[in-house]
């Protein structure tokens, strides 16, 4: 038989509280897991981003640039010299 | 019409009401089908179902139901096992068992995956036709270099991975 009884009683499971328990674990896991996606999210993509932005405007010469662009035939309207 | 018969029927009493009832068994009560009683049910949220699980008790369970009603502590530990048996289908930890359900699933799910992918390879080889032209390695050669000369992406898409100066990709 799967059901057996021993002769010493079972410790007392929790009865109380049961939805507070789980609730404050979920409330600091939410918290936390939220907090960490925007941490990662900042330091991992968003600040490399703007830091790859700074370096490449940083010493950026747009007519250079356009020299470039024109010699190598891209423009219709400026041909390459 | 049908109203005049019901009316020479009441007028001259052939038929005696208690006579009808007698004929029909009981003062025309339907018998109770099986699916409009309560039921047992082994489930989760119901801990205590409407009924007790075994309905016609043998001799013995009779005998057990009796003893029941006298002091618990003089009933064995299987007295009272079956006591709960009678009561109870499958205990929480037999109704909340596990299967291998996920395994047959997992495998169904593959096995049909693999089917479609056998059927995108025939219809690769003998339906469709040839791709266009612009997949081509020289087209696609082209198309690259012209991203290229018209600075593509610069900051951090493709013409940031190409080294102008020395005409190679960056390592």
């Amino acid at each position: 038989n799967i059901i057996t009884m021993s002769s010493a009683l079972l410790p007392k499971p929790q009865m109380r509280r049961l939805l507070a328990r789980r609730m404050k674990f979920h409330l600091f896991g939410a918290f936390f897991v939220s907090v960490g996606c925007a941490a990662l999210y900042k330091f991992g993509i968003a600040d490399p981003r703007k830091r790859a932005y700074a370096e490449f405007y940083k010493n950026y010469d747009p007519m250079k640039d356009f020299e470039a662009m024109r010699a190598a035939g891209v423009f219709e309207s400026a041909p390459p010299k | 019409m049908l109203a005049s018969r019901a009316f020479s029927l009441i007028g001259k009493r052939a038929i005696s009401t208690s006579i009808c009832l007698r004929a029909h068994g009981h003062a025309g009560v339907v018998k109770a089908e099986d699916f409009s009683l309560p039921a047992y049910v082994d489930r989760r949220d119901v801990p205590l179902p409407e009924v007790a699980f075994v309905r016609d008790l043998s001799a013995q369970q009779k005998a057990l139901k009796e003893k029941e009603k006298a002091s618990w502590t003089a009933l064995s530990v299987d007295e009272k096992v079956e006591l709960y048996r009678i009561k109870f289908n499958e205990s929480y930890a037999e109704m909340n068992r596990g299967t291998n359900e996920w395994k047959t699933i997992l495998g169904g799910v593959l096995f049909f995956l693999g089917v479609t992918g056998l059927i995108l390879i025939w219809q690769k080889h003998y339906m469709y036709g040839p791709i266009p032209h612009t997949f081509s390695d020289e087209w696609l050669s082209m198309q690259t270099k012209r991203m290229l000369d018209m600075r593509v992406n610069p900051v951090e898409g493709i013409s940031s991975q190409w080294d102008f100066e020395k005409n190679e990709w960056k390592k």
